[in-house]
């Protein structure tokens, strides 16, 4: 800073010289709004109105954006809420196989009290989780009763061999309409479907001996809703590229024993006496 | 300004009060709106949008008082003007220095614009035309409210440098105004 308060930067770059220099508390009471224009230098009176207008309360046309700012803030705040015990849809309900955590249902909406909070949240998860286990126990129930036919007969997309409840025919697969059972989930040496959860296992029945007959496999796992472990899509176990043949020995031809050219006859071409 | 009260409305919003959050977008979005208006001409809503998203998130995170907030809001604020900056730039595959953006004309001559209406954006508006590092430290010392300190903070320079930029400011707008004045009254 330059002598009387002035900065040595504040001389004139193009301004017109009527300006005077301003000292730095004259500068720090117009920059804070503090100095009336009346009170302002010869020729800041104007600076000051300007200062004053830059910072004048707000408009309402800035405040339009109101609505969608909390849109915005309540999205941010329900999403981890949702996060932790977020039930997959009931399409997919097997897709995932991974149960809702009970023990964590509320999740921070819980804790932080927010629209999407404890009671909604845990409510809808309950629910989805209620409706997971009766898709899944229904359907396994359905297939392993030999209701699978009737609902191949119905032309159902639905409720085949996928015990997750995925609605396909092809365990996880999400492609609707096909019944074909397939996959590994039956249990190929004792032709029982592998049950968890310290269930004995069931014997099976003519379908699943058919169906096991077939190379297929229904995928009846699980008994309680937090158990449910539908098979995992594409996980067929991969057919083993088909063996090279080993070479067949070929049966070796005696050749003709190619008489020497020079016992030939050159004119017929046929050997010499 | 919220006062005495901010670190209670803070820690609403950060645990998710929505009138609380209300509060501090009330008291920040339009001093907000015209800081980044001031730089990005067309797009100070879509800037003032993406620094809300980035403020929403680090609510929880944020321990401070409202000076400190306020100083945060806007270095948000400015990474986002200069984050969009780079990607126009890049999309447009144009290299134009950031200097040259505060030198783009305006729509209407806001010198006579903020002479005779005085309205906040026709100052902003006025004051955007100034050097862009004169601009900001005028912008974030009288629209947002921030110390000497805060700004150098903000604007990575040192006090000393952002004091001498402020008086240039100063001068330069009294010149012109003066300047504008003198022209008029001469009409």
């Amino acid at each position: 800073m330059g002598s009387g308060g002035v900065f040595p930067a504040e001389m004139p770059d193009e301004p017109s010289q009527a300006i005077v220099p301003l000292d730095a508390d004259t500068a720090e009471r117009l920059l804070s709004g503090r100095l009336d224009p009346d009170d302002a230098p010869p020729g800041y009176a104007g600076v000051a109105r300007l200062l004053r207008a830059a910072a004048a309360p707000a408009d309402p046309a800035e405040l339009t954006g109101q609505a969608a700012a909390m849109d915005a803030f309540r999205t941010a705040h329900a999403r981890p809420a949702q996060r932790p015990g977020r039930p997959a849809p009931i399409g997919r309900a097997g897709g995932s196989g991974r149960p809702a955590p009970i023990g964590r249902a509320g999740g921070s909406g819980a804790r932080r009290g927010t629209a999407s909070g404890p009671g909604r949240g845990a409510r809808g998860r309950v629910v989805a989780l209620a409706l997971a286990g009766v898709v899944a126990a229904g359907g396994v129930g359905l297939w392993t009763a030999g209701g699978a036919p009737f609902a191949r007969e119905l032309g159902s997309p639905s409720g085949g061999p996928s015990a997750g409840g995925s609605g396909s025919g092809t365990p996880g697969s999400g492609q609707g309409g096909s019944l074909r059972p397939v996959g590994p989930g039956l249990n190929s040496a004792t032709g029982t479907a592998p049950v968890r959860g310290g269930r004995q296992p069931v014997p099976p029945t003519a379908l699943e001996r058919a169906t096991a007959r077939h190379g297929g496999g229904v995928t009846a796992r699980g008994g309680s809703p937090h158990e449910i472990k539908p098979a995992r899509p594409g996980k067929q176990p991969r057919p083993e590229p088909p063996k090279p043949e080993p070479p067949k020995p070929k049966p070796s031809k005696p050749e003709p024993s190619k008489p020497e050219p020079s016992k030939l006859n050159p004119k017929s071409g046929t050997p010499k006496p | 300004m919220i006062g005495p009260s901010f670190e209670v409305v803070l820690a609403a919003a950060a645990d998710g009060d929505e009138l609380a959050f209300r509060a501090l977008w009330r008291d920040l979005q339009p001093v907000l709106l015209r800081y980044v208006n001031a730089f990005a001409p067309g797009s100070g809503e879509d800037l003032a949008s993406e620094t809300w998203l980035r403020i929403v998130k680090g609510l929880p995170a944020f321990s401070g008082d409202e000076r400190a907030f306020r100083a945060w809001v806007f270095t948000v604020a400015r990474h986002r003007g200069v984050d969009r900056w780079r990607r126009t730039t890049r999309r447009h595959d144009e290299l134009v220095p950031l200097d040259a953006l505060a030198h783009l004309p305006a729509p209407d001559d806001p010198a006579t614009a903020a002479v005779d209406a005085i309205s906040s954006q026709a100052a902003v508006a006025l004051i955007a035309t100034l050097p862009p590092d004169q601009a900001e430290v005028v912008l974030l010392r009288v629209v947002a409210g921030l110390d000497v300190a805060e700004v150098a903070t903000i604007t990575g320079k040192r006090p000393g440098n952002v004091r001498v930029l402020a008086h240039r400011a100063l001068r330069r707008l009294a010149a012109h105004l003066t300047h504008e004045a003198q022209i008029q009254g001469r009409v």
